[in-house]
């Protein structure tokens, strides 16, 4: 029996050559070996999410859900079933800005693989019928996703956010999904699915080179420019605004506070990040230790930084019991306005840096790991030398260059609040210490 | 290996980046709480994270993360197991604190009324306040079982909850944390002589103690077809879950295999025939999806496992409906056994998967973990896939005879927008 142990130093963030590849057509191309197991992994972005449909997303939504229901040559089925056979998946997704693809599959199969992704880039169906079918069950997803109340307190806090641009855009009803025709989903998808700015990323058990190569050769044929139009910079609320939306008989309330951010390239994000993850970025945050550990009122109260192409967001969210709903803001204010205010100690801070460098060294040993993670920071036109410089980056933020941020990030008066609950048994509570309360 | 203490211990190096996982499963779940406990064995998973004889509350995870890891614990039917993933420098650390709360538990009124309430917000985010929240794996389990052990609801009723105390919690501890009821399993960057001796430094000296006797989960059959309606007055849209008893995951794994080829073939993705049928063909559904396990995984968990099927259905149509299109597909396909493509891509599709599982080093020592403790045979995991391959036609067409049959099966619906 012992109590003593040994922690030696912590290892460097290990990543091995990004090879990088521009196409002819535009394609950004950046392959990386990684050969843990012998398969490989794909994600392929592509400027032209939701918030780049012109109308309420939905043309956007069609086009990529009904992307892999067939192709000029092949059935909904044939496709599904020859992707099986590869020991492989593929899959569209769409986001606020990013219409993508993604899949993996067994390396042995790599070049079968890339002939039917470029089969579904260039010539997808969008039949009528099968787009009939997608747009039922996409009405449906919206209709549960309007019931869900962490989607609920999204929507209106996108709302408070960003007002009319649309990254403020609410879940539309099912009804308005009607009006979209297959031709819209497919003129969508052939106005933003375009080689010129989009980034693919492969991870795996092969060659670099020799990867490269098998996309050029079967991609060779997807050509184009994107004709879509990037939305617009995206100012975030600072006003500070506190709103309660009424769902009654609700057993939690949705705590979600948010604030303007900045972007991963900017001078003080990593001031940012280690005073978010002191506040709320992990479990052993000051948010953490004392809404849950102490207080017991929420579950996974937590904040983060969220990145879109034209806005960066500062975000805390807490679901917590109705009945102890302005107890729990007062406690959520009252940690915000600490880090604001008063320096954090030096052990936080250096338990802080280690956190994030050891977990970011962690997430990346997985081929999906290090691939989701290179195709995030590419495609917001970083490159891996962010995962290679992060110690260093972390090791440059002070205790004085944490306070500076959190005093300009967290401090409450320049958040806005959006709770979601039973106004008949919360209201008056947060109205003594919240008067400006809408509803 | 295996220590004087009874403790079990599975080591599976791999230098390739600098990362280790350490798993302790203990050999205790849902089917062991006692009656009028329910959700206790989960609850007690919380309570060993409040800390130990020689750690204070908070201390824990404090270690893990400051050394950058990342920690957790889950409790399923059949085990309860804590993990760390950790740079490989911090192994001796999990180790560490592993042994640390195996030796002794910190027990106290706070932090017990405190845990309490963070598992009721878990309940309550992830059930009471969720549309189809909990739909089916509670629901289920509830219908198609009868005894205890396998029937309550897992995560608890809130008297039950609230009932709980201290001298419980200790004795649930004496009886199912003894180190002869656990198995610990190491993943990741490290030399096995240097594991064995950090192992041996910190596990050896913890106290003998008897492992508590095997749960009795066998149950027969449902004789006749049972129907449930789950009024939720959250969700939206109607759904149907049926559930099926299927071979025992331990003694008969290659028949076990088949039922989930089984349900592949039924149910994953556009090619399958539940999708071609329902989703397209008869426009009744909107999704359908399919499971063979229980929580938490297919293969991490002893007799009685539960073969399910979920549609969303169109409002317009009924759950009877939708029940017959299964019965019709699920009798042709025990009539006409699955095209040689149709069984070898859901042949590749899974073995490719199962190998991807495997990158994360947690997966791994789960595994590892769980087919030490529930058949001494941690080497399975190198097997799956050949048995994958061995599934014939035939084998798929037998299971849909023998097991998917209407009148041992349990049918529920969610009825959508209603209290009762």
């Amino acid at each position: 029996m012992s109590t003593s142990y040994e922690v030696g130093e912590l290892p460097a963030i290990k990543i091995g050559r990004v090879a990088e590849h521009q196409s002819e057509s535009g394609l950004k191309i950046v392959a990386l070996r990684h050969t843990s197991v012998p398969r490989f992994h794909i994600r392929l972005k592509m400027p032209g999410g939701k918030a780049w449909d012109s109308h309420n997303g939905n043309r956007a939504r069609i086009a990529s859900s009904a992307l892999m229901t067939g192709t000029k040559n092949r059935s909904d089925a044939e496709l599904a079933q020859e992707l099986q056979g590869l020991g492989a998946s593929l899959s569209a997704g769409i986001g606020l800005d990013h219409l993508s693809l993604s899949g993996s599959g067994l390396s042995a199969n790599l070049k079968d693989y890339l002939a039917i992704l470029a089969e579904v880039l260039t010539s997808p169906a969008f039949s009528r019928d099968e787009v009939k079918v997608v747009k039922e069950q996409t009405k449906q997803g919206l209709s549960i996703r309007r019931s869900d109340p962490s989607v609920i307190a999204h929507d209106r806090l996108v709302r408070a956010i960003y007002g009319s641009h649309p990254y403020g855009r609410t879940t539309p009803s099912p009804e308005s999904v009607e009006r979209v025709r297959s031709r819209d989903a497919h003129e969508y998808f052939k106005a933003h699915a375009r080689p010129d700015h989009a980034v693919l990323v492969i991870v795996g058990d092969f060659k670099p080179a020799q990867a490269i190569r098998l996309i050029e050769d079967a991609m060779g044929g997807w050509r184009g420019r994107s004709r879509g139009r990037r939305p617009a910079r995206a100012p975030v609320s600072d006003r500070g605004t506190t709103l309660l939306v009424d769902r009654p008989g609700a057993v939690q309330t949705n705590i979600r506070i948010a604030g303007p951010a900045v972007p991963r390239s900017s001078p003080d994000y990593f001031d940012l990040v280690l005073a978010n993850t002191i506040f709320g970025g992990y479990f052993s945050s000051r948010l953490v230790e004392r809404v849950r550990e102490e207080r017991g009122y929420s579950y996974s109260p937590r904040s983060s930084i969220e990145h879109h192409r034209r806005a960066s967001v500062l975000k805390v969210s807490a679901d917590v019991a109705t009945e102890v709903t302005a107890a729990a803001l007062v406690e959520i204010r009252y940690e915000l306005g600490r880090i604001a205010t008063a320096p954090v100690s030096q052990s936080e801070l250096d338990a802080a840096r280690t956190y994030i460098a050891g977990t970011t060294a962690l997430s990346i040993q997985t081929q999906a790991g290090i691939a989701g993670y290179l195709s995030t920071l590419y495609s917001a036109g970083l490159d891996a030398s962010y995962l290679r410089s992060l110690n260093k980056r972390l090791a440059e933020v002070t205790i004085e260059s944490v306070s500076e941020a959190a005093g300009k990030y967290l401090a409450p008066p320049g958040l806005t609040t959006v709770m979601v609950g039973d106004s008949q048994q919360t209201a008056d509570a947060v109205r003594a210490i919240e008067p400006r309360l809408k509803s | 290996m295996r220590l004087d203490n009874g403790l079990r211990v599975v080591l599976s190096p791999d230098r390739s980046a600098p990362a280790v996982a350490v798993t302790c499963h203990y050999d205790v779940g849902f089917r062991s709480e006692p009656e009028g406990r329910t959700g206790f064995a989960h609850l007690f998973e919380h309570l060993m994270f409040q800390g130990s004889a020689t750690l204070e509350k908070l201390e824990h995870f404090r270690l893990v993360t400051s050394n950058g890891g990342s920690f957790n614990g889950s409790t399923r039917n059949d085990f309860t197991n804590y993990y760390e993933v950790l740079p490989s420098n911090a192994l001796e650390l999990g180790l560490f604190l592993e042994s640390d709360r195996m030796r002794a538990v910190r027990l106290t009124p706070e932090n017990l009324a405190n845990q309490v309430a963070v598992v009721e917000e878990e309940v309550r985010v992830n059930v009471l306040n969720q549309p189809y929240g909990g739909f089916p794996w509670i629901d289920m389990p509830q219908v198609l079982f009868d005894t205890f052990p396998n029937a309550h609801n897992a995560y608890g009723e809130f008297d039950d909850l609230e009932a709980a105390t201290l001298e419980e919690a200790a004795e649930f501890f004496n009886t199912y944390y003894a180190p002869a009821n656990a198995v610990l399993a190491v993943a990741g960057d490290f030399e096995v002589a240097t594991a064995r001796r950090l192992v041996r430094k910190h596990f050896g000296g913890i106290e003998t103690r008897p492992a508590p006797p095997a749960v009795n989960a066998a149950e027969p059959l449902p004789d006749k077809e049972r129907r449930s309606s789950r009024f939720d007055p959250l969700a939206p849209e109607p759904a149907v879950a049926l559930g099926y008893r299927t071979a025992d995951p331990i003694k008969n794994l290659r028949q076990y295999v088949a039922a989930i080829v089984t349900n592949l073939v039924l149910t994953q993705g556009k090619a399958s025939r539940l999708h071609q049928r329902l989703v397209k063909k008869d426009r009744l559904a909107n999704s359908v999806s399919g499971s063979v396990g229980l929580v938490g995984g297919a293969f991490e968990v002893r007799d009685p496992a539960i073969f399910e099927i979920v549609a969303m259905y169109q409002s317009g149509a009924t759950a009877a409906e939708v029940t017959g299109a299964i019965d019709d597909e699920i009798e042709r396909l025990a009539d006409d056994p699955p095209t040689p493509a149709e069984l070898k891509g859901i042949q590749n599709s899974s073995i490719s998967a199962y190998l991807g599982a495997l990158d994360g080093l947690m997966t791994r020592a789960t595994l590892l973990a769980a087919f030490e403790q529930q058949r001494s045979k941690p080497q399975l995991i190198n097997e799956i896939p050949a048995i994958y391959e061995s599934v014939t036609p035939e084998a798929v067409s037998a299971i849909a005879a023998k097991w998917l049959r209407p009148h041992t099966r349990a049918v529920i619906e969610v009825v959508p927008g209603a209290t009762s």
